[in-house]
């Protein structure tokens, strides 16, 4: 009888340590498992889920989109992998592309960042054109906010020899193309590579505005409202761990590369990050975990794949990658 | 003598490099070396290679973007 109340009273304890432990560090812990499980689509080998140059993934109620830079079209898949039809084809006319790096689904339309030809197009989700509009820039992300207007950024254009300078990153457009607002000045440096790399960058919507992360050298993730003004910038959890490099630069100096995230998506009110890992070089690259983040910065959990990636789409418990090969894929999680 | 064609010289050099250096520069920054940068730029970065080869491979851009200029 003894025995069995030290047991009990131990059970107890433990329990009541494992309920503080939940609660203390993370206490959306149970959103995360850890456990990830692959779904093999309906034609697991077939051509159309590997991509020449994968350049982003998303995802809408029916379907998962896959945008490919070299091929210059949009592969459409139903939710359980089947490849259905492809959007677009590489030219310079209406519904063609040329480089096209980034697309936004919104309302049965799809606005692609048309890099290349340096304008924006809109099509239906079947491919049709519906319009478009020049930008003076090359696009490097799109997305498109509650009241339509069309946000596009782009990365430093600073050529070697200019002066130290900055520049606005993200315009705000109307469906017509009309430029409404400039928002989120550029890290500059001097070095072009190195201003490049420290200002590549995601676009996320959230209600009412988008979020604007850097890929790395800066802890703050700025959420941008649709009249394009800063409203708050979140810090990313001290717990994090950046992946930091020191990088050749100009003139023999070293400058240090933190690197926060390889690829970013939202799903709910929560912000994934693909982490970067080390490779055997010492060199930077795609990872296999991603961070999870609560909108307040905090971390609140982690997911680890069983296979690197380099893009991510995350809908609620599915995540819809791309692969190291250039091969899309599919995983679940426990996420609830 | 040879001081008079070290002169001469010396005066054709930087007369040419005063004429033809802007000259090309500022052809420089006619569409098509801009173009041929922004396409080598985006090649680089959405070839998904490591960030340190990633910055070596834009510095070749960039270099390539210098022989335009300079029409190489």
């Amino acid at each position: 009888m003894k025995n069995q109340s030290s047991v009990l009273f131990l059970g107890l304890l433990l329990l009541q340590v494992g309920i503080i432990k939940a609660g203390s560090g993370f206490s959306q812990s149970h959103i995360l498992s850890g456990r990830v499980r692959e779904t093999m689509p309906e034609n697991p080998n077939s051509n159309s889920l590997y991509f020449a140059r994968p350049a982003a993934i998303g995802h809408d109620h029916d379907h998962i989109y896959g945008l490919d830079s070299i091929d210059s079209e949009i592969r459409v898949f139903s939710k359980s992998g089947a490849f259905l039809y492809a959007v677009g084809k590489k030219g310079q006319g209406p519904g063609e592309f040329d480089g096209p790096n980034d697309f936004w689904l919104d309302d049965g339309k799809i606005y692609v960042s048309d890099a290349g030809n340096g304008r924006v197009q809109i099509l239906d989700r079947k491919g049709r054109y519906l319009g478009g509009f020049k930008l003076k820039c090359f696009p490097h992300k799109i997305l498109v906010l509650d009241d339509k207007t069309v946000v596009v950024s782009h990365l430093p254009s600073a050529t070697p020899g200019e002066f130290l300078r900055k520049e606005k990153l993200v315009q705000g457009y109307t469906s017509s193309g009309d430029l409404v607002w400039e928002a989120v000045d550029s890290l500059s440096d001097g070095d072009p590579v190195f201003e490049t790399m420290q200002n590549r960058h995601v676009l996320k919507a959230f209600s009412g505005g988008f979020y604007f992360i850097r890929k790395c050298n800066d802890p703050l993730a700025r959420l941008v409202d649709n009249q394009g003004k800063i409203v708050r910038t979140i810090a990313v959890d001290k717990k994090f761990e950046w992946k930091t490099i020191a990088v050749p630069a100009r003139r023999g100096k070293k400058r240090r590369l933190s690197g926060l995230f390889w690829d970013c998506d939202t799903s709910g009110d929560f912000l994934y990050f693909l982490v970067p890992e080390f490779a055997p070089n010492g060199d930077i690259v795609a990872g296999r975990s991603l961070a999870v983040f609560k909108p307040d910065g905090g971390l609140a959990g982690r997911i680890d794949l069983p296979v690197q990636v380099n893009k991510i789409s995350v809908d609620g418990p599915r995540i819809y990658v791309v692969d190291a090969d250039y091969k899309m894929r599919i995983f679940l999680t426990e996420i609830k | 003598m040879k001081k008079t064609i070290a002169l001469v010289l010396a005066t054709a050099f930087a007369l040419a490099a005063l004429v033809f250096v802007p000259a090309s520069l500022a052809a420089g920054q006619a569409p098509g070396c801009e173009r041929e940068r922004y396409q080598c730029r985006a090649d680089v970065l959405s070839n998904d290679e490591g960030w340190v080869r990633t910055m070596l491979m834009l510095s070749v851009c960039d270099i390539a973007w210098g022989r335009c200029v300079l029409k190489v």
